[in-house]
């Protein structure tokens, strides 16, 4: 027990740190609560996200990708430092190749023939990692008649200090956009209920403003937080990188190698700026050897970009990283449901993001 | 917001009078007792939900629990002597969805986007330690299964492990065995940072 005694302080102050109930916010509720009960009306959970999206979203919190419509060519930035996708040429393996290829390994190699060519961003200059990623996820509103669901959107603006990983120094935020109900009956069953599920809300993070003297120390580098310097010390040879993956996950089998799938795709969209082609080549490889991985045959849509497919499956649910077949790029990830899940049918995507990531000069630029 | 006459009793735990009825008395009730459960618990239940989800998404929370509660009243046991470790059960489940809020919270408090911490000692260096300590645990709080982070946030919150079982109707040892996991892990993340000590919470 003794050996607790530091972590048993800390959980304490955790919990005292806690935001603390004024009367009023507890009238307030009490007062919701008792209508709620006069009128039988159940639950009513506005807002609450699918469970079964959740083990992704945790993931979508650090997710980074590459600019919106850069399937190929150049994409100049304001700084002058510039994301450099590859061009075709004639040497190289066509976009066909890769769509056509039949399993996850040999997708993956095709496509990290492309990557021996692909030019990372020139991080040299400093400034800020700028990204925006645009997730859509499968929200429900329950009623007497069971969840009803709907689709909206978030879009989330981060800015971190290039040299110290992929920890936001700002966020912003603008939630419940494009909302609109997964089928039809869900829009019958949403307009039953009453549920404002079309409300737009902006959230902005600064860390500096409320709290200067929390600023502290960013968290230590490492798959949580891939500073260039880390990534740079991680193996570029596939079997080593996916040891560390392993190590990182720290537990076998099925849920294991859900987990390893889930660190590398993470790592794969968190750090895509900041990936040399040799690591990505290695990222790519070492995803497509978790067991239990496949392709998805052909090539999938995600947000209007079409890419590849490279999944993994576990409890009904399948998830999927899309890499952008010309530049090798990551798109983003995406998961869908494969049996029904708490009454969403099969071969919903329930949550999708894709991400823009460029280096900007100062804090809050775009 | 209500005005301070449309306020009801909030009163602070543990100061209930002995005559008055026990949460199944009051569960078997009327909905006017059922306002009485309420006064008695929603406190805790709030800095249950709120140290999970955030000010953004409690309110929401709170009142799901309570109008389960209400809903499933019937089943309540009423041998039990509290209806506090049952209250915690639902907020559990109902917290399940509520799970991108809580990730999201969870990373502002890792970010140290969070007032500081109340009542932490008086000390700088310890109060330091202390911001420091609860950053880390929600890093780590991201890091640990779902089932584990159940059973560490009743913990937090004060619960005995007799308390958490029955909230989360699993047997004691379970409890035990995932608290221990976690603690393992929490504390190889605050030796980590070089905190081998912490002054308690005033």
């Amino acid at each position: 027990m003794t050996e607790h005694d530091v972590v048993d302080t800390a959980l304490r102050h955790y919990h005292r740190a806690g935001p603390q109930p004024e009367p009023t916010d507890l009238a307030a509720i009490r007062q919701q609560v008792l209508a709620r009960t006069a009128r039988r009306r159940p639950t009513r959970l506005r807002g609450a996200a699918v469970a079964a999206a959740a083990s992704v979203v945790v993931a979508a919190a650090t997710v980074t990708l590459w600019p919106d419509g850069t399937p190929t060519g150049t994409t100049a930035h304001p700084t002058g430092t510039t994301t450099h996708p590859t061009s075709t040429t004639t040497n190289q393996v066509g976009t066909e190749a890769i769509t056509r290829a039949d399993s996850a390994s040999a997708t993956m190699d095709l496509v990290v023939q492309r990557v021996a060519n692909a030019e990372p961003l020139n991080l040299r200059q400093g400034g800020f990692l700028h990204t925006v990623q645009r997730a859509a996820s499968v929200q429900s509103a329950a009623g007497p008649d069971g969840p009803a669901y709907y689709v909206t959107e978030d879009v989330t603006e981060r800015w971190s200090a290039l040299d110290e990983g992929t920890t936001p120094k700002l966020i912003r935020t603008t939630r419940g956009l494009n909302a609109h109900p997964l089928t039809p009956a869900d829009a019958e069953k949403l307009a039953r209920y009453g549920t404002d599920y079309t409300k737009v809300s902006t959230y902005t993070f600064d860390p500096a403003a409320p709290n200067p003297k929390l600023g502290g120390p960013p968290p230590e580098p490492g798959l949580a937080n891939p500073t260039p310097a880390y990534l740079a010390s991680l193996p570029t040879d596939p079997d080593q990188l996916m040891a560390v993956l392993r190590a990182a996950v720290g537990e076998e089998g099925p849920n294991g190698d859900r987990q390893v799938f889930k660190a590398g795709v993470t790592l794969a969209t968190t750090a895509d700026a900041l990936l040399s082609p040799e690591l990505r080549a290695a990222l790519y490889q070492a995803i497509a050897t978790v067991p239990g991985v496949e392709r998805i045959p052909g090539q999938v849509d995600l947000a209007g970009r079409a890419g590849v497919a490279i999944a993994h499956s576990y409890h009904g649910k399948r998830t999927e990283i899309v890499i952008d077949p010309a530049t090798s790029r990551t798109i983003g990830f995406r998961m869908v449901t494969l049996t029904a899940q708490d009454g969403i049918p099969p071969g919903t995507v329930i949550y999708s993001t894709t991400t823009n990531q460029k280096v900007v000069e100062h804090l809050g630029d775009k | 917001m209500r005005t301070a006459s449309n306020t009801p009793s909030t009163r602070p735990p543990g100061t209930d009078p002995p005559a008055d009825p026990t949460d199944a008395v009051l569960l078997a009730g009327t909905r006017t007792d059922f306002g009485a459960i309420f006064d008695r618990h929603a406190a805790e239940i709030y800095r249950y939900c709120a140290r999970r989800v955030g000010t953004e998404s409690v309110d929401d929370a709170v009142a799901d629990t309570f109008a389960i509660a209400y809903e499933r009243r019937g089943r309540f046991d009423p041998s039990r002597p509290s209806a506090l470790p049952w209250l915690y059960g639902i907020a559990t489940n109902v917290l399940r969805r509520y799970r991108t809020a809580e990730a999201r919270y969870r990373k502002l408090v890792r970010l140290g986007g969070e007032t500081p911490a109340e009542g932490a000692a008086d000390r700088a260096v310890a109060r330091v330690d202390a911001d420091t300590a609860v950053r880390a645990l929600a890093g780590e709080l991201d890091r640990i299964s779902r089932r584990q982070r159940d059973v560490l946030y009743l913990y937090a919150a004060g619960l005995t492990y007799a308390d958490i079982a029955t909230a989360l109707d699993i047997p004691m040892g379970t409890v035990m065995s995932r608290l221990n996991r976690a603690r393992t892990r929490l504390r190889a993340a605050l030796l980590e940072l070089g905190i081998t000590d912490l002054e308690g919470p005033a």
